[in-house]
């Protein structure tokens, strides 16, 4: 079974074994029902091979004994159990508990008011107020994910207050449940905090890669990346194509990884086969990046980056010509390649670089993408990208033992 | 299922690592099941369409989480071709080993868990040769020192990799080290130096230490299940100890 079809049989499985017990025993024992589901459910999760199965099951029965109990002390327990279950999101800081903990709140506070007859659209409305809170309760770095959790924590409110008015209704039985309910309902956010973990440890591992083959090209990245987020800035990009456009100027150069460091460093002029071995790092480039899925979006850009808006360069273009964002590169990428030291020469002045990419505007570059440099450079509170690239690597690189890079100590100098 | 789709659905999904992380979550789903069934004959429908939504928001959240695991592999495949890329090592040989070293995990009966992880850390162990110098030198197993450090320095010892980095240490890794530095020697020696499967499995065998006879007998196995060589063959050209292993 693939893992879509194991996905698409839990909610399926669940429902039968649900209608099941309703249609075998009526309305059975909470006790019961907790166990006959769950017992389900670890039979689907057997399916997923995961080393600590058995180190849930005694938690899922001690869960389900305290469930069926609607004493106080064992509501309270089953509250604490629901906190250690939660125990990831909290070990995330004061943000995270934040996230968990004020829809959680406001399902026992509406839980406590329970005896008064309003509308479940209230209370469902008043949920989604409460997540929302909780969004802007949360710390400065889960808000600059922008609105994408939003909706989530709204809808973990929302599921909060209708939880709570269950409590309300029906009883200090499904306290518990409560508590575990809002925790699924919040672990959408942080679902989503793993896959952007997973991301950034993905453009991190590569960009580790090409600092260890050549330091100058990651310092150079970071900076085309900085060059190139501004330009996008100046020209009105919005923030998803600034983020990619970020993300293709820290891999533009991932292909290098593959040309040898002779050619690299080289001092004197290219031969002809030389150039064509670093023309090569663009298709390479390409062999890295396209199977990751969320780094597709950005394999044209990288590809393109080279190709001239008049159809001259190399690498591989539609006849559409290069995105804009590929223009962008280019304009960032030749920027930096000039007012940077090189092996055969040393830095050239701004005004220099600044000349040049309008000599050559029209042709190799696109005018209004060397425009919007020039407004980025003219503007008064401009700072050139930083680069934190030799610090980071030599912190990282000594506690791991790792020898000394060449590059490094030739860059510093 | 025939071997090739097994060592593909091991190596793509990276499946194994997922769910260690989101148990709570796991644990959380049936009790919002109990909500549907007791609520809704107590305070009406609306408790369906409520838990409905929990559940759905929960159901997403493996859906997320699932595409985190699919990255994490996705760079794992893409750090196994960097030294190819780099002509460091021969093409296609990265791949080949780590199948290879996948079938003797299974042989010796390693769990999931270690058999993802076995995986991922064949894939990656040729990523620090980036940082030899030209023209790279790679030696099967996991090479020279530094190579070792670069890789653990590319893969990163933080985040869902960390036991990944911690593998490639070919010489504090135990078994699974064993297990991938023997694929990676028989894979060099039959598709790099030319020589026959029955020849190559003899020179891993009579090689390896005493206390790793398990794992060339493992391979032995591995070879002969596959059709690679006659079990006579292996017999006959293997040390003592690992055809003593082979036999049993």
């Amino acid at each position: 079974m693939n893992s879509t079809a194991r996905s698409l049989a839990w909610p399926g499985a669940m429902a039968l074994a649900g209608g099941g017990v309703l249609l075998v025993f009526g309305l059975p024992a909470p006790l019961l029902t907790w166990a006959l589901l769950t017992a389900t459910h670890v039979v689907l999760l057997r399916t997923l091979p995961t080393p600590h199965l058995a180190a849930w099951l005694p938690l899922v029965a001690l869960s389900a004994a305290v469930g069926a109990d609607d004493s106080l002390p064992a509501v309270l327990l089953a509250a604490l159990i629901g906190v250690a279950l939660a125990g990831r999101p909290l070990q995330r800081g004061a943000a995270c508990a934040a996230t968990a903990g004020v829809p959680l709140a406001h399902a026992f506070a509406v839980a406590s008011v329970g005896g008064l007859q309003v509308s479940p659209a209230f209370y469902f409305a008043a949920g989604a107020a409460a997540g929302a809170t909780s969004f802007v309760l949360l710390g400065s770095a889960q808000r600059d994910k922008g609105l994408a959790i939003l909706p989530e924590m709204s809808l973990a409110g929302a599921i909060a207050a209708g939880l709570g008015l269950l409590t309300a209704t029906a009883g200090p039985l499904f306290a518990p449940l409560c508590t575990v309910g809002v925790l699924v309902a919040a672990s959408g956010a942080f679902a989503r905090r793993e896959v952007e973990a997973a991301e950034a440890h993905t453009v991190g591992s590569l960009m580790r890669a090409l600092e260890i083959k050549d330091l100058y090209t990651r310092g150079h990245s970071e900076r085309v990346a900085g060059y190139a987020r501004l330009i996008g800035a100046e020209l009105g990009l919005d923030p998803v194509r600034l983020a990619r456009l970020s993300v293709a100027g820290l891999l533009h150069d991932i292909g290098k990884v593959a040309v040898p460091r002779r050619l690299l460093r080289k001092r004197d002029r290219l031969a002809d086969r030389e150039y064509c071995e670093i023309q090569a790092h663009a298709p390479v480039a390409a062999t890295l990046l396209e199977g990751i899925g969320f780094l597709e979006p950005v394999v044209p850009f990288v590809v393109e980056h080279h190709v001239h808006v008049d159809g001259g360069g190399y690498g591989t273009v539609g006849d559409d010509g290069p995105s804009l964002e590929a223009r962008v590169l280019a304009v960032a990428d030749a920027f930096d390649a000039m007012t940077t030291h090189r092996p055969y020469r040393r830095a050239l002045t701004r005004a220099y670089a600044v000349a040049e990419l309008r000599r050559c505007a029209g042709t190799q570059f696109d005018p209004d993408v060397v425009a919007a440099l020039v407004h980025v450079l003219e503007r008064s509170e401009f700072v050139p990208p930083a680069v934190g690239v030799e610090s980071d690597i030599a912190a990282r690189l000594a506690a791991l033992g790792v020898p000394d890079i060449p590059e490094v100590i030739s860059a510093r100098l | 299922m025939h071997v090739s789709e097994r060592v593909a659905e091991r190596r793509a999904p990276f499946a194994s690592m997922l769910g260690r992380d989101e148990w709570p979550a796991l644990i959380a789903l049936p009790a919002l099941c109990s909500v549907i069934v007791l609520a809704v004959p107590l305070v009406g429908w609306w408790a369906l369409a409520l838990a409905v939504g929990v559940y759905a928001m929960g159901f997403r959240s493996f859906v997320v989480a699932r595409s985190a695991d699919a990255t994490y592999s996705q760079l794992v495949t893409s750090l196994g071709r960097i030294a190819e890329l780099n002509g460091a090592v021969p093409a296609g040989h990265v791949v080949r080993a780590a199948d290879l070293a996948l079938l003797m995990g299974e042989r010796l009966e390693l769990s999931e868990y270690q058999l993802a992880t076995l995986c991922a850390a064949a894939h990656v162990r040729t990523a620090g040769l980036v940082g030899r110098e030209d023209p790279p030198h790679y030696r099967p197993g996991f090479g020279h020192r530094s190579v070792v450090r670069w890789t653990q320095a590319i893969v990163g010892a933080d985040g869902r990799l960390g036991e990944v980095a911690e593998l490639v240490d070919g010489d504090e890794s135990g078994v699974l080290g064993d297990v991938i530095a023997t694929a990676a020697t028989y894979d060099e020696a039959v598709h790099g130096m030319g020589m026959t499967p029955a020849a190559a499995f003899g020179l891993v065998s009579r090689d390896a230490p005493p206390d790793e006879a398990a794992v060339s007998a493992a391979l032995g196995a591995v070879l002969i299940d596959q059709g690679v060589v006659l079990r006579q063959s292996v017999l006959e050209s293997g040390s003592a100890l690992a055809v003593d292993a082979v036999a049993k």
